[in-house]
């Protein structure tokens, strides 16, 4: 429970350093682009947390290279 | 003006937290180990017993080694010991008599029982080469008569830590006497996973009464009671301990393994003299060749030596003749000592500890992959090895001829 | 956002640390147990299999001295396409590219050095640096780069003159025991290691760099250099080490480092060697994480990339973490998709973009 108040101290800590200059240039594509970044990282964080054992998104391409690996390794390169 | 130091004062406040920051970074951290929270091991021993390992460690006491005072009332060194299954369960074991956990990256040296080394290093060696702890730089050596345990607990002069005084006299004898071969932790390993070269160790036995050895009154007296000495090589069969080289044996292994920085070695004058030359240098070449369908080893020794020592009347340095002489017998001696070894080492164990079916591999690989798996039996009994010595004597010491030729009959 | 242009010898020292990075302690390993004694042979073929890779990248560059790689992608194969082939290869690559490597790091400390430390502590820690380092830009990467770089030569050319005592030749012969096969294999994966990630490095040059045309000298000066000090370090491990336990061991550069020991008093100074590697390794993290943010921010049209540093290192740090749960899945992974991978991303999709460059000058000519 107080790691995840932690985490999200820390991204309030971030937006609280970059959000004013983003705000005062009025760059709405980048105030967008970073909230949703920060949204993922603090979610990655709280999911981390929560959960003891998370999937790796590496097995996604795993499976996507699975066809091109075999035949590199069928030609002993790999 | 104002806003410069503004910025002056937020720049300066913002250097104060860093630094505060790193403070609290720096100065601790998950891993640290406080110096007086270590049991620095210098050297450790490991015995068969009833089927488990048996784990010594002789850990230094700091106070008694860094104080003036001669003695006091605690050995220089103190010994733990616990079993395990295995051999990394005996470690941990020990923290049950030991206060605290051993650090053992000061290990100077390694002690193989000789039950253990009957029964096999392979095993244990595996945790001395992954744990992070254990550096590559100890020596190892066998025990020969006594366990690795007892020959930790003997006190020795001069070097108040006894791991100290093995680990350097292993290192100076192999230098200046050599029947000693020091070897290190990757050099075994090295030979455990070539597969043309079975290990070779330096065997090390207590000599004199051993009770007396392990008391302070070992060290009270001029003559000691108890020493460790360096005896011959001991040889295994991949990872197990079948046999010993004696003195000479050894002294022709290490010449056909090359690298006699100095050593000794005297050859017949006259009719009951000797001369003694000093080796100062060896280099030695081991090359593999096939003749026909049979291996053979060609051994190239090119050793330079001076004359150390002349116990015979009537021996003329200054002439060349007389060095060619002494030349001559010197390459026959040496010959001698190497032909002897491989002959004693062939006949009776049959176990390539010189690495010729290495030297094979490295020249004709071929022939190396289809013969390999009885390189041992069928090949290296018989292996024909042709020797040439090359030997250069280059000075005589400080004295041209002998005084003994002017003595008086 | 002004765009801050490099000096030629900044993008020279960017390349060379850039080709040193991870290489200097993953790649020894693995070269040796595919290659065995044989493994300086097969890291030389990489380099000329990786010079193959940078050439095609350089080629790439000459056609479009003003643009970097995700301005290439969508000129090439069209707005929308081009957005999304730069998108899925960013998001690639940042999880195969800079995470990976910083849990390496983090594998690499807890193991050698603080096997108590939880590796997050670690991972946070150069983390956050990698992120402050991106956040702060290019021009100054480049300028720390430059600062740091004498220090790495030193360090380097130290630690090999300490080694070279204890040389023993014999421990290259064979030579080509077991063939040429393994050879291939094994350059191949070097190569793809070392250079095949060098695409990336199309989003610094020539658009960032102050004189583009020059550029291309740069960076085979770079890559030569760096080359140099991997096949050295190599081969070093084999001379001193042997093939066995370079092949067996984790780290067989940190082993080097630990040989070190001359005349009883230069000894156990492997920690300071260290330092090198992690001075490599923060730079190619660094700029990784910010050449993946700039080309993200130049994909979305969002102009202002400095603010999403801050977040996509904290997402990086914490995938790093769990992006590969455990050892075993990490030498299956380096060993069957990342040479794929990289192949794909490094070699033919540059040779896609030329190939469509060319269609694209064909039909322009035909029309005029």
């Amino acid at each position: 429970m107080i790691r995840i108040l932690l985490i999200l101290a820390v991204a309030a800590l971030i937006s609280w350093i970059e959000l004013p200059r983003m705000i005062r240039r009025k760059e709405r594509s980048a105030v967008w682009g970073f909230s949703v970044l920060l949204l993922l990282a603090v979610g990655i964080s709280v999911a981390k947390v929560l959960f003891t054992s998370l999937p790796t998104p590496l097995t996604y391409i795993a499976i996507a290279f699975r066809p091109f690996s075999r035949f590199l390794t069928a030609l002993g390169l790999i | 003006m104002w806003k410069a130091s503004v910025l002056g004062m937020k720049r300066i406040g913002a250097l104060f937290v860093l630094f505060a920051f790193l403070t609290l970074l720096l100065s601790g951290c998950w891993n640290r180990r406080e110096l007086n929270e270590l049991a620095i091991a210098v050297a450790a021993g490991v015995d068969r017993v009833d089927d488990r390992y048996r784990l010594s460690v002789q850990v230094v006491v700091p106070g008694q080694v860094a104080s003036k005072k001669a003695g006091g009332s605690q050995a220089p060194a103190t010994l733990y010991t616990a079993e395990g299954d295995t051999i990394f369960e005996a470690a941990r074991r020990m923290t049950q008599v030991s206060p605290r956990k051993i650090y053992f990256s000061h290990l100077r040296m390694f002690l193989i029982g000789e039950s253990m080394a009957r029964a096999g290093i392979a095993k244990f060696l595996d945790f001395l080469m992954r744990d992070h702890e254990f550096r590559t730089d100890f020596y190892l050596v066998t025990t020969k008569g006594a366990t690795a345990e007892d020959t930790l607990k003997i006190m020795t002069p001069l070097e108040s830590i006894p791991a100290n005084k093995l680990f350097n006299s292993l290192q100076t004898s192999e230098r200046v006497w050599s029947p000693s071969l020091t070897v290190t932790l990757d050099e075994l390993i090295n030979d455990l996973s070539n597969e043309g070269k079975h290990p070779i160790l330096t065997g090390l036995e207590i000599t004199g009464n051993r009770e007396a050895g392990e008391t302070p009154e070992n060290v009270n007296a001029i003559k000691t009671d108890a020493n460790l000495r360096f005896v011959g090589l001991a040889i295994f069969k991949v990872d197990k301990l079948i046999g010993w080289l004696n003195e000479t044996e050894s002294r022709g292994y290490r010449y056909i393994k090359g690298g006699v920085k100095s050593s000794v070695a005297f050859v017949p004058c006259g009719d009951k003299g000797k001369v003694t030359l000093e080796t100062v240098r060896s280099h030695t070449k081991v090359t593999g060749k096939i003749l026909g369908s049979k291996p053979e080893i060609e051994i190239k020794a090119f050793v330079e030596g001076n004359v150390g020592a002349v116990e015979c009347r009537g021996l003329d340095l200054i002439q060349t003749k007389t060095i060619d002489e002494l030349e001559s017998k010197m390459e026959k001696k040496v010959e001698q000592l190497m032909k002897s070894v491989i002959a004693k080492v062939q006949e009776e164990y049959k176990v390539d500890i010189f690495g010729f079916g290495e030297a094979i591999r490295r020249s004709h690989p071929g022939f190396w992959r289809r013969h390999k798996e009885d390189w041992d039996d069928r090949f290296f009994p018989n292996l024909a090895v042709r020797i040439k010595v090359d030997y250069h004597i280059r000075r005589t010491g400080t004295l041209n001829n002998s005084f003994i030729n002017d003595m008086k009959e | 956002m002004p765009e801050y242009k490099i000096s030629l010898r900044q993008l020279m020292i960017v390349t060379a640390m850039f080709t040193v990075g991870s290489g200097i302690l993953l790649v020894p390993s693995g070269l040796a147990s595919i290659a065995k004694q044989d493994a300086w042979i097969a890291a030389l073929i990489g380099v000329l299999f990786g010079f193959g890779a940078v050439s095609v990248h350089l080629l790439l560059a000459k056609m479009y001295p003003t643009k970097n790689l995700m301005q290439i992608c969508e000129t090439l194969m069209g707005k929308w396409i081009g957005k999304a082939i730069g998108l899925l290869f960013l998001v690639t690559f940042f999880l195969c590219g800079p995470t990976t490597v910083l849990q390496e790091i983090g594998n690499f400390v807890t193991i050698q050095m603080m096997p108590e430390t939880p590796i997050e502590a670690i991972i946070l820690l150069f983390g956050a640096i990698m992120t402050l380092g991106a956040r702060l830009g290019l021009e100054v990467l480049a300028r720390s780069i430059e600062l740091m770089f004498p220090w790495v030569v030193f360090l380097f050319t130290a630690m090999t003159l300490l080694l070279l005592s204890e040389v023993k030749l014999e421990r290259t012969f064979p030579v080509f025991e077991f063939g040429a096969l393994p050879l291939f294999s094994a350059a191949l994966t070097f190569a793809s290691v070392v250079f095949f990630p060098h695409i990336m490095l199309l989003m610094i040059y020539p658009a960032s760099v102050n004189r583009p045309e020059q550029a291309y000298k740069a960076v085979y000066i770079g890559s030569l250099f760096g080359s140099v000090v991997l096949v050295i370090v190599i081969a070093l491990t084999i001379l001193v080490l042997g093939p066995s336990i370079t092949a067996q061991s984790m780290y067989p550069s940190y082993m080097l480092a630990q040989k070190i020991s001359i005349g009883n008093f230069l000894q156990r100074i492997e920690a300071v060697m260290a330092i090198m590697w992690f001075i490599s390794l923060f730079f190619r993290l660094a700029l990784y994480l910010y050449m993946i943010v700039a080309g993200l921010s130049i994909i979305l049209g969002i102009k202002n990339r400095q603010a999403l540093m801050l977040p996509a290192g904290w997402i990086m740090s914490t995938l790093a973490v769990f992006i590969y749960p455990n050892v075993a899945y990490r030498q299956s992974w380096d060993a069957k998709v990342w040479v794929p991978y990289t192949l794909v991303v490094g070699v033919f999709l540059p040779m896609l973009l030329l190939g469509l460059h060319g269609i694209r000058k064909l039909r322009s000519r035909k029309s005029a």
